[in-house]
């Protein structure tokens, strides 16, 4: 890798950015790392993973189609796969970067630290998008949201370029009018109401906006977190009185599939449930969240380019 | 354990969890609380102030609580294992696709489908030959039909059609299902559960019939009781069936059978519910006609399938000790749907059934009338001019009914005089038919014809004959075996009976019963490793397939050796004109083993000797080796439901 000395950090910046973009992601911006580094809890820093790290990019990806938002949430549950096309984009931006600007550069991995257990992850993805200003925390557990482009997947790529951080978004979409309107007349926004586990609460200032978010992420990891269930099913198996207890314990439906997730499966059983933000309406109903009318807002462009 | 380390090696104990655990626990990011927008403000300010709020990292809490690293990463994520409850990610399933999350409408899963003990332990009593199963269920003889399913069909199809009439009330299908839905919402709603056995002691009445869609509806087991028992009958009953809950009738004159059914409900301990249909329900009982009209007509969520069980029926056979039947769906509408072709039913239909609905020849007769969308009729209680009356305004087009039914009717003379010219097809069952009892019946149907069926509790119809046959084997046999079932004679010695020889009939078929509910001795007797029942019954069958059942093979007598059945002798002692109806069982002897007593019951202000009777049986050809050596003259004969006689209860003085 040549390093190279003269390189327009504002040029650098918008090739990243341009490239993001052009691979498909719909938004994208640099955090301020200094900002990370202030937030982020300790063994969670930048730092903590990478010293040399200058840069902090963040990116993000459409979530569900419209019709997606209509399917069960267990088949809606595997969407959370789509992320991966968030983190291909990042993989290659970290390449674009080292190739063309001599820098390194890394991809951030998404995964869980392996030290502190599979609800703690190596960095939060979150925390860089928010503060390179593509996405803002909500009442529904801190997801963030876009005004345009609603709900998200977002990655984030390292690098030792030394790029213009992005201000966090000026505005914050949630709550919209509608979710302040039920949060008046019941005390719950959407959100909240149809959590089924009802994890979620929080409260609205008298201006409509987030004066407190609750999230209780043990209860909302009980819905789709089975690695807790697989320990919990062997205990309860190799304590089961008798082989037909031991049988429906092991062999049910539910639980054969953790075998399967183990074995042989993937996906599901990870993400959420998304009835956070399949009543979210900045999730699915912003102006751009919308994938038809994305497609219909880039064919106009492209006219008016034409 | 952390980092491979177990929790000794890190400094760890029980305690040490016990102590930090929560603290730890809401210290991380496992509660998340935000107040305002610091982050996207950069209020660095909020931002400090709010990080543990916010959930901090394990090193973090370390350094807060005076605990190593490993320390509170061993304590939080045992923390997250103890607190985790694996059966809310059931709830899953009941969101998206259109489903939204209710808090007030949710109820947990393990809390929505259970079952009692006592109804596990019923299903067991539903254990088939897995080989059988397969079989029926491959040609279609069992398949996912449920009574509700077919009151669906009907209440749908034909909304308004009628579906049962009866001296208290008429009820289009429509209403019989809605009726029916209220009441099992009902039962949920005071607690029965799928699965729990109701108990039933009423006449044929259309709150029967309501009783009997409404149990079934919500998965709950009828278990019938006979209208002559009274306490002492239903106490053993009522507890090998670990019944729930009772149906009754109102007090009449003679017998009060809700203070009866309260008084059972202090000794029977499954007992909790005693439910009035007719009447008024006195304190501490309920009323049917409450509960249908306070029950909501929402479908029910968790309705029975064909596999469930659906009946609980008592043998009434001659046995002294009666056997717990138990028929699934699949057992009691399969024999129903195979023998649908014989009678030709058609919605268009009214059919009037003479056996009470408390026995399984009643429920096959309302469950025939069921799959065809035809119209009930309902005879709550039997006397010839009754019958004679209900069919000539009532105008059945196929009538069902005992030989004893008969029988009394052509005793009474009403027979004779009545007007059956609406009938189309009458069938004889419940017990042997004498030939002129069959032959009177079809002489006095102008437009109809008499056929013949055997059954029992256990199999519901397995013998039957065609209606488009000869009167010979109309009148005097039992006809051929039921399409899918399969029927042998066995002899003493184990072997196969050969034509008109008589032996056992035994009987297989996708309608016989796995084995009787609770039962074990009973089981071992009456059922042979491969599906075949051993019915009791005596019968053979000549070259052309026709089976005539010849006897009961524990009435046979065994007078020194020789083994003398009394069928063919009480059909001509009941021929006498003193008689109106007679039955011989054995008395001991010390020498022969066994005599034969003949118990009379007398057409009223006449009398009769055994020297009288044993000269008529001389006069009719029989011989005097199976002539009876003692007479008994009872003032009422024992009777089964479906009027045969019980001859266990017959006892010399």
């Amino acid at each position: 890798m040549a390093v190279k000395n003269d390189i327009d950090p504002a040029a650098a910046k918008k090739t990243i950015l341009d490239y993001c973009l052009k691979k498909g992601a719909l938004v994208a911006g640099v955090a301020d790392i200094k900002a990370i580094e202030r937030i982020a809890p300790e063994g969670h820093r930048p730092s903590d993973m990478w010293p040399r790290a200058k840069s902090v990019i963040s990116l993000g990806v459409g979530g569900q189609t419209q019709g997606a938002w209509h399917i069960p949430a267990k088949a809606l549950g595997y969407f959370g796969s789509t992320e991966v096309r968030a983190y291909t984009i990042a993989y290659g931006a970290a390449f674009l970067i080292e190739n063309k600007f001599g820098k390194r550069a890394i991809y951030c991995p998404p995964d869980m630290d392996t030290e502190a257990g599979p609800r703690v992850p190596f960095q939060s993805l979150k925390l860089h998008a928010e503060l390179a200003g593509i996405g803002a925390r909500s009442l529904a557990g801190d997801i963030l949201l876009h005004p345009e482009f609603g709900y998200m997947y977002f990655a984030s790529i390292f690098t030792e370029l030394e790029l213009e951080p992005d201000p966090p978004m000026q505005e914050n979409p949630c709550p919209t009018t509608s979710c302040v309107d039920l949060f008046r007349k019941t005390g719950q926004t959407p959100c909240m109401k149809f959590c089924p586990v009802q994890c979620l609460s929080g409260d609205i200032d008298e201006d409509g906006n987030q004066a407190e978010m609750r999230y209780d992420m043990a209860s909302c990891a009980e819905m789709t977190q089975q690695f807790e269930s697989v320990p919990g099913v062997l205990a309860d198996a190799i304590r089961a009185e008798d082989e037909e207890e031991r049988e429906d314990l092991l062999f049910d439906a539910e639980n054969k599939i953790l075998w399967y997730k183990l074995s042989v499966g993937s996906g599901g059983l990870l993400g959420q449930c998304f009835e956070c933000m399949r009543v979210c309406p900045i999730a699915n109903q912003s102006p751009q969240a919308d994938p038809i009318r994305r497609y219909e807002t880039r064919m106009a462009a492209e006219g008016d380019d034409a | 354990m952390t980092r491979g380390l177990k929790r000794s090696q890190v400094g760890m104990s029980e305690e040490m969890i016990q102590t930090y655990g929560d603290t730890i626990f809401d210290l991380s990011h496992n509660l998340q609380i935000r107040r305002g927008d610091p982050v996207r403000e950069l209020n660095w300010e909020e931002i400090e102030k709010q990080k543990e709020a916010a959930g901090i990292s394990d090193v973090e809490i370390a350094r807060k609580l005076g605990l190593t690293h490993d320390q509170v990463t061993y304590i939080r994520t045992i923390m997250e294992r103890r607190r985790f409850n694996r059966h809310n990610y059931h709830r899953l399933y009941d969101l998206g696709g259109g489903k939204r999350f209710r808090t007030e409408r949710f109820v947990p899963h393990p809390e929505r489908f259970t079952f009692r003990p006592e109804a596990i332990a019923l299903r067991k009593a539903l254990d088939f030959d897995p080989r059988s199963a397969s079989k029926y269920l491959k040609l279609g003889h069992w398949n996912g039909d449920t009574v509700s399913s077919w009151l669906d069909k009907w209440a749908d199809k034909t909304p308004d059609a009628i579906a049962v009439r009866g001296p208290d009330g008429i009820l289009t299908y429509a209403e019989q299902r809605d009726s029916a839905r209220r009441l099992a919402n009902s039962l949920l709603d005071i607690g029965i559960q799928k699965g729990d056995v109701v108990a039933i002691q009423l006449p044929n009445l259309a709150a029967f019939t309501t009783a009997y869609f409404g149990v079934l509806m919500m998965g709950g087991v009828l278990s019938t009781m006979h209208m002559p028992y009274r306490a002492g009958e239903m106490k053993p009953l009522l507890e090998h069936a670990c019944a729930r809950a009772i149906i009754c009738a109102d007090a009449a004159e003679n017998y009060d059978a809700p203070a009866t059914m309260l008084a059972l409900r202090d000794e029977v301990t499954t007992l909790e519910h005693v439910i009035v249909a007719t009447g008024d329900a006195p304190d501490n009982a309920l009323s049917l006609r409450s509960l249908i009209e306070d029950g909501t007509s929402h479908a029910i969520e968790n309705a029975p399938v064909a596999s469930d069980p659906a009946i609980l029926c008592f043998t009434s056979g001659t046995s002294s000790a009666p056997k717990a039947v138990v028929h699934s769906y699949q057992t009691m509408l399969a024999n129903n749907r195979i023998a649908a072709p014989i009678y030709g039913l058609t919605a268009d239909d009214v059919v009037l059934g003479g056996p009470p609905f408390t026995h399984a020849f009643g429920l096959c007769v309302l469950n025939f009338t069921l799959m065809a969308g035809a119209t009930s009729l309902l005879m709550p209680a039997f006397s010839p001019p009754g019958l004679i009356d209900l069919i000539e305004n009532g105008k059945p087009t196929v009538v069902f009914v005992a030989p004893a039914h008969v029988a009394a009717c052509m005793k009474s003379g009403h027979l004779d005089s009545g007007d059956l010219s609406s009938i189309r097809i009458a069938t004889i069952s419940g017990s042997a038919c004498p030939p002129d009892v069959a032959y009177a019946l079809e002489k006095a149907m102008p437009n109809g014809a008499v056929g013949q069926m055997w059954g029992m509790t256990e199999c519901f119809m397995g013998l039957h004959t065609p209606f488009d046959g000869p009167a010979d084997i109309r009148c005097e046999t039992l006809g051929g075996t039921t399409p899918t079932f399969e029927a042998r004679m066995v002899l003493e010695n184990g072997d196969i009976a050969p034509d008109g020889e008589e032996g056992e009939l035994e009987i297989r078929g996708c309608s016989v019963i796995a084995g009787y509910f609770n039962n074990a001795d009973a089981n071992r007797t009456a059922f042979t490793g491969d599906g075949w029942f051993k019915t009791g019954d005596l019968a053979c069958r000549d070259a052309n397939g026709s089976v005539q059942i010849t006897g009961r093979a524990k009435d046979l007598i065994n007078r020194g050796g020789i083994k003398i059945n009394p069928v063919d002798i009480e059909a001509v002692i009941d021929r006498h004109a003193a008689v109106l109806m007679s039955a011989i069982a054995p008395i001991p002897d010390d020498v022969l083993g066994e005599r034969a007593c003949v118990y009379v019951e007398l057409q009223p202000d006449n009398s009769l000797t055994l020297e009288e009777i044993c000269s008529w049986l001389e006069e009719n050809d029989i011989a005097k080796m199976k002539w009876p050596e003692k007479l008994e003259i009872v003032a009422r004969m024992p009777l089964t439901p479906t009027r045969k006689i019980i001859k266990g209860a017959l006892k010399p003085t």
